[in-house]
């Protein structure tokens, strides 16, 4: 099977489950781009509509051409429809859970958890499929950033720069908050968000290249560990919480309903922060560079994304020389953060402490 | 740039000084050319700081000031003589360089950042894009150093993708599943 030929396979699949389940779709912008979602049966409805930073737009009729993302998911269990992509055996998945033999410059094709989940996306055509065949597969992290390797892909296409970072912004402008899992990112938004700035996500953010760079959400998702949930529950109420995943190890928030931060837009950066935390301290700012900025995001957005390649950490490290560069150390208390990024953006990224590019 | 012409001069002196039955092998060191490894490791440089990451294992690895100065020359492909020459004229010493330049390559090599290189010794760029203007006051030689970070490799190597626990999140292995 080409590439194409499983293209067209993907799109039949889905058009009949389609038929027999119904569905439903969702059509605004992402990162500033005309997206529609369509899915087959509920599933994906409710994971993909809630956790995409989609910032709904007119419906009607728009024709899929005019679309930057057209994407169609579904799961074989609510629809009875799985995808006639034939076997699978004997293909090469590489680190990045991509399939080898499919892929090339204008496709994508992967299979992820062990086959539990598949995605194809026409780089050209802006054309996505995402099809699990039992959603009772799926680990947690496709709840709360599902299709995160598809989206990844297509932003990249699109000339966007994923990033395992938060954003935060007050007024017009915000900063890029980076670290690896555990630095603070979660806490720092939240806080931020509760002090009334506004956010474009706390894990994974898009940023469009240019001067200056534009930070986009790509979730509304949050996720804290419980732990923190319990100790920052007053930063909660801007959040829809689903209490359900309380048991588990993390909390999972959605930015949705009534007095939900503002993700549409994107905002322009100012500056680049690497997040530290420092048992016992006072938060405050410290001087750093941008190699230190680029060490904090690279590496955590490879694992976490499985495709910073030569030229992805070029992406990112350009993006590291434009914006200067500092590091936030955080203490026990967040409190105090907000006000430190406020002061940090109101001066256009250029805090005295000497920040170096 | 000024690293093809000068650099000579110096590893002639070099050799000048070494005497003996050292002196084969010591030349033997000294000429040997290097290349950056390639895939599946990635690197860049900002601001006199090499990034380098180990796509594979998750390790990565920052050469700051000199350590940077020598990857670059590296991937102008210098030999181990010619990049001793070009930090001795950045650089002020009471001790040879080479030694330190010698281990420094040998610790590259054993963290698979770099490879020896098949090509003669006389195949060197001609120009070393990237690298920084010697200073007008040559400071003192601080060392060498490679700092490795481990942190990611246990998340990279669970495989975020792949290996989750009983409630769906991404889990480090443990050391009986290594």
């Amino acid at each position: 099977v080409t590439p194409a030929e499983l293209v067209d396979a993907a799109r039949a699949s889905f058009a009949e489950a389609r038929r027999r389940a119904g569905g439903e779709e969702i059509e605004g912008h992402l990162a500033g781009r005309p997206v529609r979602l369509s899915f087959a049966g509920d599933h994906f409805a409710r994971l993909l509509g809630r956790a995409l930073a989609v910032t709904p737009g007119r419906g009607g009729d728009r024709p899929a051409t005019e679309m930057a993302l057209a994407l169609h998911a579904w799961d074989a269990a609510s629809t009875g429809v799985r995808l006639a992509s034939g076997s699978w055996a004997g293909w090469t998945l590489t680190p990045s859970s991509v399939v080898a033999e499919l892929s090339d410059e204008r496709y994508q094709v992967s299979l992820e958890v062990r086959g539990a989940l598949a995605s194809i996306l026409d780089r050209v055509t802006g054309d996505a499929y995402h099809y699990v065949p039992d959603p009772t597969l799926l680990p947690a992290w496709e709840g709360t950033h599902p299709a995160r390797m598809l989206l990844a892909a297509w932003a990249r296409a699109q000339g966007l720069v994923t990033c395992h970072a938060a954003a935060v912004a007050d007024g017009d402008a915000g900063v890029l908050l980076c670290g690896a899992s555990g630095a603070g990112k979660s806490t720092t938004a939240l806080a931020a968000l509760a002090a009334g700035m506004r956010s474009a996500g706390d894990d994974y953010v898009l940023v469009e290249p240019g001067d200056p760079p534009r930070a986009h959400a790509l979730y509304t998702s949050t996720l804290l560990e419980v732990g923190h949930y319990e100790r920052n529950r007053r930063l909660m109420p801007v959040l829809d919480h689903v209490a359900d995943q309380l048991d588990r190890h993390k909390a999972v928030m959605y930015a949705r309903g009534e007095g939900a931060p503002n993700l549409d837009g994107g905002f322009p950066l100012v500056a680049l922060v690497a997040l530290r935390v420092e048992r016992g301290s006072t938060p405050r700012f410290a001087p750093s560079s941008a190699a230190a900025v680029l060490r904090a995001l690279a590496p955590s957005t490879l694992a976490q994304l499985g495709m910073v390649d030569a030229a992805g950490l070029a992406r990112l490290a350009d993006l590291c020389r434009r914006l200067p560069a500092y590091e936030l150390v955080l203490g026990d208390d967040p409190a105090p953060v907000p006000d430190l990024l406020r002061a940090l953006i109101a001066e256009g990224g250029g805090l005295r402490l000497a920040a170096t590019r | 740039l000024h690293a093809s012409a000068s650099p000579s001069g110096a590893l002639d002196k070099l050799r000048t000084v070494m005497q003996g039955e050292r002196a084969t092998s010591i030349d033997s060191a000294i000429e040997r050319r290097f290349r950056l490894r390639g895939a599946p490791i990635i690197h860049d440089t900002i601001d006199n700081e090499t990034i380098a990451i180990n796509q594979l294992t998750g390790a990565y690895y920052s050469l700051e000031g000199p350590a940077a100065l020598v990857w670059l020359l590296l991937a102008d492909g210098a030999t181990a003589g010619e990049v001793g020459a070009e930090l001795a004229l950045r650089y002020t010493s009471d001790d040879p360089l080479q030694p330190a330049v010698q281990a420094f390559l040998d610790e590259l090599l054993a963290e698979e950042l770099v490879v020896v290189a098949d090509a003669p010794a006389d195949t060197r760029a001609t120009a070393s894009p990237g690298l920084p203007d010697p200073p007008p006051e040559r400071p003192r030689f601080p060392g060498l150093r490679l700092q490795r970070y481990t942190d990611l490799e246990v998340m990279l190597l669970a495989d975020p993708i792949h290996e989750v626990d009983e409630t769906g999140w991404p889990m480090p292995l443990t050391d009986q599943q290594r």
